[in-house]
C-alpha cells in the first residue's frame, strides 16, 4: 500500500514530457546510434591507446580523446536533438496540443530541459569508466578529469537550453529561417572549437597547477558557471514565453532571479573597484559578456512579449481618446507589459550594463568620457531598436511585413555585431592575442579571424564604426516606430479597433 | 451555459478573419459550425481552444474567461483538431499515457481512465502500434481519445470526420452519439453537410467571419431561409392534386414529377405540412411517401451564404 502510494506521489512529481521525452529516445533509432557510436569510438580508443602505451603515462592524451567524444556528443548531437525535436513539433503543431492540457510554459520548458539533462547525464556515465581508465593509464589528475567533465557537463546543458530556445524561436514565423540559420551556425562553430576548447581547458589547468594560481581559476570556473546557470534561467523564461506566449505567469521568478544577478554582478563591480590592480582582461572580457547578458536577454522578452498581457493592455486602451490610442498602441503590440515596463527595463539595462562597460573600459586604460559616450549612444540605439522591434513581432502584424523582417535581421545581426566589436576594441589594447585563441569565452575560429582582422582597424576613424553600429539601429528604430504609430492610427481610422 | 461567446474577433493585418461572433451553447446539446472553406471557422475553434488569442470579445467556458483564465478553461475543453499531432517514435499506449499525465491525471486514476478510453474508443489492439503507422481512421480514433482523456464537459471537433471512409465515418458518428448521451456539450465543424444531418441539435452557419445564422437544422426557426421544398408521391390524380396544393395558402410553387410526384415548394414548418397532409386527404390524394427536395441543412447553409451558383464547390 504504501510503495503504491509512494509510487503514485513519484508518478505526480515527474514531468510529463521528461516521460514522453524518454519514451520517445528509447524507441529512437538517432539517440541510441548517438549512444553506441560514443561507445564504440571510446572503446576503439581505449584499445588503441592501451596497444601503443607501451607501459608510459599516456593518460592525458586518451583522456583528451575521450572528452572531444564527449564534447561531440554532449555539445553537438544531443543540443541537436533537442533542436530538431521540438522544431518538429512545431511543424507538426503538436505543440499546440500540449499548450491545452494542464501543463504552463514553465514545465513544458522544464520538462525539454530535464530530459536533455537527464540524456547528457547518461552519455557522463557511459564516459565515467573511460575517464578512470584515463587516470590509470597516468599523465593526469582527478581534479583535472573531474573539473573538465563539469566544464562539459555544464556547456552541454547550455547548449541544450539554447537549442530549446532557438526552437521555440521557430514558432515565431518572421524568424523561422533565422532562427534555424543561427542555431546551425553556432552547433558548426561549436564543432570547430571543440579541439580548441578542450585544448583550452588542460592549458588553464595546467598554468594553474604550475603557477598556484587555482583560487584564480576556480574563480573564473565559478563565474562561468554562475553566468551558466542564470543564462539557463533566463533563456529557458524566454523559450517558455515564445512558446504559450505567457510571460506573466513566470515573470515573478524571473524578475528575482534578475535581481538576484545584479546584486551579485553589482558586488563583484564593487570587489573589482576596490582592487589597486588594473582589471585583467580575462576578468574584463567575463564582465563585458556579463553586460551583453542583460541586453539579450530583455531582448529576448520583449520580442516574444506575451499577447495575453497585450490584450489586457490593448482593453484598457480602447477606453482611451484616438491620438493616446495611436501613440501607444505600437508599444503594446508585442511587447506584453505596459509603457512604463519598458522604461525600467532600459534604466536597468543603462545602468547595470553601464556600470560593467565602465568598470572593465577603465581596467584596460580608456578614458572614462570615451567610454561614457559609446555607452550613452550605445543605450539609446538599443532602446529605439528593442522597441521598434516589440512592434515587429506583434501577431497581429501589419500590411507590410517584409518591414519587420529587415528590422529583426538587423537586430540579431547588430547584437552579433556588438559582441564581435566589444571583443574587438577589448583586444585592440594587446597586440599578444595568442592568449586569447585558448580562452574559451572568445574560443571561435572566426572571431579570432576577425581580431586579427581588427587590429589593422584601429587607425580608422571610429566615425564608420559609430555610424554602423549605433545610428542605423537608431534611426531604423526611430522611423519604424514613425510608421508603425502612422499604420495603427490609419487602422484607427478604418475602425479595425471597434 | 456551458458556453458563452461575446463578440469574438480576430484580426489578421486588414483582414477580419472572426467578425464579432456571439452565440451561446447549452449543457449537453451538439452543436454544427458550418460555413466555407475559409470561413473562419478553424480560427474561431482555436480561440475557443485557447491555442490563440481574439483581437476582441471573448468567450467564457462555465464561466471561465478563454482569454483572462485560459488555465482554468483549458481542464473543461477537449480539443480534437483537424491534424492529428503525432509523435515520432511512440507506441499509441505510451501517446495516450503521456497526454493523461499532461492533463494531470496521476497514479491510479490515470491508468483506470486510459482503460476506459481504450474501451470507448476501442484502441486495444492498436496499443503497441507507434502512431505513425497508423491508418488516418485509428489516427482520429486516437485524437477522440486524447481529447476525452481527462472526461472534459466541451468538446470542440474541428473537422473530425475528414478524409476518413464511410465506414470510419459511421463508427465516428456512433462515438459522437454517445458523448453526448452521457451530456457532453459538443461543438463540431463541418463543411461536408452530411456529416452533421441528423447529429447535431442547433446549427451555426459562418461566412466571412461572421455569423449568418444560428439555430435549427432544420431552419424552422430561420426567417430568411423560411422557404420548403418537398417531394410528395401520392395515389390518386396527379394534376387535381397540384390544383389543391395550389390552393393551400403556404404553397408557392408545385411542380408535377411523372408519374406519380410533386415537388412542393412551400413556407412555414411543420405545422404547415400538417395542413398541407390533411388538405390532400379530404381531397382523396393520398400521399404515400413524404420526402425532402433539398437537405434541409445543405438548403439553409446555402440560402445563408448565397452559394447556390457554386455549391458544388463549396458544400457538397
Amino acid at each position: 500500500m504504501r510503495t503504491a502510494t509512494l509510487r503514485d506521489r513519484l508518478d505526480g512529481l515527474t514531468n510529463p514530457l521528461l516521460i514522453k521525452e524518454m519514451y520517445q529516445s528509447l524507441h529512437s533509432k538517432k539517440f541510441l546510434m548517438a549512444l553506441w557510436l560514443m561507445l564504440g569510438c571510446s572503446l576503439l580508443t581505449y584499445v588503441i591507446a592501451y596497444q601503443g602505451s607501451r607501459g608510459e603515462a599516456c593518460g592525458e592524451g586518451m583522456f583528451a580523446v575521450f572528452m572531444v567524444i564527449l564534447y561531440l556528443a554532449g555539445v553537438c548531437v544531443l543540443p541537436f536533438l533537442a533542436f530538431s525535436t521540438l522544431n518538429e513539433e512545431m511543424k507538426s503543431r503538436t505543440v499546440e496540443l500540449v499548450h491545452i492540457t494542464r501543463m504552463n510554459a514553465r514545465k513544458h520548458v522544464r520538462g525539454r530541459w530535464l530530459a536533455s539533462a537527464v540524456k547528457v547525464t547518461l552519455l557522463f556515465s557511459i564516459m565515467g569508466p573511460f575517464a578512470v581508465a584515463a587516470f590509470l593509464f597516468k599523465g593526469i589528475g582527478v581534479v583535472d578529469i573531474l573539473v573538465t567533465l563539469a566544464l562539459i557537463y555544464l556547456i552541454s546543458l547550455s547548449m541544450c537550453t539554447t537549442a530549446i530556445f532557438f526552437a521555440s524561436l521557430t514558432a515565431v514565423r518572421e524568424l523561422r529561417s533565422l532562427a534555424r540559420l543561427f542555431f546551425y551556425l553556432g552547433l558548426l562553430g561549436m564543432v570547430l572549437m571543440a579541439f580548441s576548447t578542450l585544448f583550452a581547458f588542460l592549458q588553464a589547468m595546467r598554468y594553474g597547477m604550475s603557477s598556484g594560481g587555482w583560487g584564480e581559476m576556480l574563480l573564473g570556473i565559478g563565474f562561468f558557471a554562475l553566468q551558466a546557470i542564470f543564462g539557463m534561467w533566463f533563456v529557458g523564461a524566454a523559450s517558455a514565453n515564445i512558446l504559450t506566449f505567457e510571460a506573466d505567469k513566470c515573470s515573478a521568478r524571473t524578475k528575482f532571479i534578475l535581481l538576484l544577478w545584479t546584486v551579485l554582478e553589482a558586488a563583484c563591480l564593487w570587489l573589482m573597484a576596490l582592487t589597486v590592480e588594473p582589471m585583467s582582461r580575462e576578468m574584463a572580457a567575463m564582465f563585458l559578456v556579463s553586460a551583453s547578458w542583460p541586453v539579450l536577454i530583455f531582448g529576448s522578452f520583449w520580442i516574444t512579449g506575451p499577447n495575453r498581457v497585450a490584450q489586457r493592455v490593448r482593453k484598457r486602451l480602447e477606453r482611451r481618446g484616438p491620438v493616446y490610442k495611436a501613440l501607444m498602441f505600437p508599444f503594446v503590440d508585442g511587447l506584453g507589459s505596459s509603457a512604463a515596463y519598458i522604461v525600467v527595463a532600459a534604466a536597468v539595462i543603462f545602468v547595470v550594463a553601464g556600470l560593467m562597460l565602465l568598470s572593465a573600459g577603465g581596467g584596460l586604460g580608456h578614458r572614462s568620457s570615451e567610454m561614457s559616450s559609446w555607452f550613452l549612444v550605445a543605450t539609446v540605439a538599443y532602446i529605439f531598436f528593442f522597441s521598434a522591434l516589440a512592434r515587429g513581432v506583434v501577431r497581429l502584424l501589419p500590411e507590410k511585413r517584409h518591414t519587420a523582417k529587415w528590422v529583426r535581421g538587423m537586430f540579431l545581426a547588430i547584437i552579433g555585431l556588438n559582441l564581435i566589436i566589444t571583443i574587438l576594441w577589448m583586444v585592440s589594447t594587446d597586440t599578444r592575442i595568442t592568449q586569447y585563441e585558448s580562452s574559451p569565452l572568445i574560443g571561435l575560429f572566426p572571431i579570432i579571424h576577425m581580431v586579427r582582422w581588427g587590429e589593422s582597424l584601429n587607425d580608422m576613424s571610429d566615425l564608420p564604426e559609430l555610424i554602423i553600429e549605433l545610428c542605423l539601429p537608431a534611426l531604423i528604430g526611430i522611423v519604424y516606430h514613425v510608421t508603425a504609430v502612422l499604420r495603427h492610427f490609419r487602422r484607427y481610422m478604418c475602425g479595425v479597433y471597434n | 451555459m456551458r458556453l458563452k461567446v461575446d463578440g469574438l474577433t480576430r484580426v489578421f493585418g486588414t483582414l477580419r478573419a472572426v467578425d464579432e461572433l456571439t452565440f451561446t451553447l447549452g449543457e449537453g446539446e451538439v452543436w454544427g459550425f458550418i460555413g466555407p472553406n475559409g470561413a473562419g471557422k478553424t480560427t474561431t475553434l482555436r480561440m475557443l481552444a485557447t491555442i490563440d488569442e481574439p483581437t476582441g470579445g471573448d468567450a467564457w467556458v462555465n464561466g471561465h474567461s478563454v482569454v483572462r483564465d485560459a488555465d482554468l478553461v483549458r481542464p473543461l475543453l477537449g480539443f480534437m483538431p483537424d491534424f492529428f499531432g503525432s509523435y515520432p517514435d511512440m507506441l499509441v499506449s505510451e501517446y495516450l499515457d503521456f497526454f493523461a499525465r499532461a492533463y494531470g491525471l496521476r497514479g491510479r486514476a490515470r491508468r483506470d481512465r486510459l482503460d476506459n478510453i481504450v474501451d470507448f474508443v476501442e484502441l486495444g489492439p492498436l496499443l503497441a502500434k507507434r502512431v505513425t503507422d497508423l491508418s488516418k481512421g485509428m489516427r482520429q480514433r486516437i485524437s477522440l481519445g486524447r481529447a476525452l482523456v481527462h472526461d472534459p464537459d466541451l468538446l470542440l471537433l474541428d473537422e473530425p470526420a475528414a478524409g476518413l471512409d464511410p465506414q470510419a465515418r459511421k463508427e465516428l458518428r456512433e462515438l459522437i452519439r454517445l458523448l453526448a448521451g452521457e451530456g457532453k456539450t459538443i461543438f463540431i465543424s463541418s463543411h461536408i453537410l452530411s456529416e452533421l444531418e441528423g447529429l447535431i441539435d442547433k446549427v451555426l452557419i459562418i461566412d466571412e467571419g461572421k455569423l449568418l445564422y444560428a439555430g435549427d437544422p432544420q431552419g424552422e426557426t430561420c426567417e430568411a431561409a423560411s422557404s420548403l421544398t418537398l417531394q410528395i408521391r401520392i395515389v390518386g390524380d396527379l394534376e387535381q392534386a397540384a390544383r389543391v396544393l395550389l390552393e393551400t395558402p403556404s404553397v408557392t410553387l408545385v411542380h408535377t414529377l411523372e408519374p406519380d410526384g410533386l415537388r412542393v415548394t412551400m413556407d412555414g414548418g411543420k405545422p404547415e405540412i400538417a395542413t398541407l397532409v390533411e388538405r390532400l386527404v379530404a381531397n382523396n390524394q393520398i400521399p404515400y411517401q413524404i420526402g425532402s427536395g433539398e437537405k434541409a441543412l445543405e438548403k439553409v447553409f446555402l440560402e445563408m451564404t448565397g452559394r447556390n451558383n457554386h455549391a458544388n464547390g463549396d458544400a457538397t
